[in-house]
């Protein structure tokens, strides 16, 4: 029986919410409590029975069963529509080449940045366009949380333990968008990394932070990049020492200067690396690099990233506002490299 | 009246170790270095390399460098430490 003013089921349903969150099960957010149903679902709209392995950490000798995944998307929020690029996610979080063990535990604070490309962006509703790094669409948030519910919970890769952030951030609850694949005047992410343009799929990054970058008076490329490149040589970052990857987003404003000039995403990465170096005498002054200053210091410089490959363009954001953004990345290119998995429905 | 919680949490797969048995004696030993490439880590190791031959003549027998920080030792160079040293010393470094 409930109270007076409220039904026995909504009661219950708040001790239950409650209850997940004093057996420590939640990313600080009340969390929906899984059912049956709602379980069998994901599992379903997965095609996976709950005990199939969904991915595998070996450095934490860690099997993540197909359960835990649902479990955790159902707590997310997610639609069991979504479960397929949750799988497509767990796989790329499970990747080798992506290297979990190091991102997930730093005191770097790295998020998992998710980008989502093809048909699929479409017919589940991820944004790509205004506020794609923000609140108000349930894909987007939903998808990004799942991941980190099932980081904390099922890889125990919870803070002060296993993730070690010093001060962490936001994007580490959900950080998740498509890329603007009709906005763009290049070929999309997924296309570039040899995937069929009819397929989707997930590209993550082990994003250490976002810097949007404003400039509304360039219209020219050659401009527009220079305040870019200046971001991107940021001395305080990790890619200027340890060179991982990192991504540049370009939104609608900024995009079209790049198709009125014609400037293809190579054009674009070429012109980011010459011009995004600090010295080594900066960077030494700094702190950043050990030793004394030397005469040829000056004139010796250092990139952010390794080659001009590793600058990952794509397209997002809205059509309105003169800004873009960097996505630096976490640790080093030994360290972790993006990986991008199709998206298979059953 | 019986709720079901569903359990989202899971644990890693328990596996046995066994421990090798330490040595009764350090004199004249072989120590293994695993640097794990952080600043500092490969100062530090040297470090305490010179002290241990300081004290029981121990010799550096094999060092390793990983690839990175959250890289595991690779299946190679674990097979080489077996082989050349008696015991190794992992470093961290920063």
């Amino acid at each position: 029986m409930g109270t007076d003013s409220e039904p026995a089921d909504l009661e219950r349903t708040a001790a239950l919410i409650e209850s997940f969150f004093e057996r420590g099960w939640t990313d600080g957010l009340p969390v929906v409590p899984p059912c049956r149903s709602t379980v069998e679902a994901m599992l379903q709209a997965g095609g996976l029975k709950p005990s199939d392995t969904a991915g595998e950490i070996q450095t934490r000798n860690i099997r993540i069963t197909a359960d835990k995944v649902a479990i955790n998307a159902v707590m997310a929020g997610c639609l069991p529509s979504y479960m397929p690029v949750i799988l497509s996610a767990v796989k790329g979080l499970c990747n080798p080449e992506f290297g979990y063990h190091g991102f997930a535990t730093s005191t770097g604070g790295a998020s998992v940045a998710i980008i989502i490309n093809g048909p699929m962006t479409q017919e589940l509703g991820i944004n790509c366009a205004d506020n794609a790094f923000g609140p108000g669409f349930r894909a987007n948030l939903t998808i990004g949380r799942a991941i980190r519910l099932l980081m904390m919970n099922a890889i125990n890769t919870r803070p002060g333990k296993l993730d070690r952030s010093t001060l962490g951030s936001p994007a580490k609850i959900a950080l998740c968008f498509a890329e603007n694949e009709r906005l763009s005047p290049w070929p999309p992410l997924h296309v570039e990394r040899g995937f069929a343009a009819e397929l989707s799929t997930t590209t993550l990054f082990a994003c250490e932070s976002i810097i949007q970058i404003y400039n509304q008076l360039s219209s020219r490329p050659e401009a527009l990049l220079l305040g870019m490149a200046d971001a991107m040589a940021n001395m305080g970052s990790m890619n200027i020492i340890g060179q991982p990857q990192m991504v540049v987003v370009f939104a609608g404003e900024h995009t079209e200067i790049f198709r009125k000039c014609n400037w293809t995403k190579e054009a674009v990465r070429e012109f980011l690396f010459e011009q995004a170096r600090r010295s080594v005498a900066d960077l030494k002054q700094a702190g950043r690099l050990p030793g004394e200053i030397t005469p040829d210091d000056a004139a010796a410089f250092r990139h952010p990233v390794q080659d001009p490959k590793d600058i990952i363009v794509v397209c997002a954001g809205g059509n309105a506002g003169s800004f873009s953004a960097i996505l630096t990345g976490w640790g080093s290119i030994k360290a972790t490299r993006s990986v991008t998995t199709p998206i298979i429905v059953p | 009246m019986t709720i079901d919680i569903f359990d989202p949490t899971s644990s890693p797969e328990r596996s046995s170790i066994e421990f090798v048995p330490r040595p009764k004696n350090l004199e004249k030993l072989r120590v293994g270095l695993v640097d794990n490439s952080k600043y500092n880590s490969k100062a530090l190791l040297l470090r305490i390399a010179d002290r241990l031959n300081s004290r029981y003549g121990i010799e550096i027998g094999h060092t390793v460098t990983k690839t990175s920080p959250g890289h595991p030792v690779s299946e190679i160079a674990i097979a080489a430490l077996k082989e050349k040293v008696n015991f190794t010393v992992a470093g961290i470094g920063d």
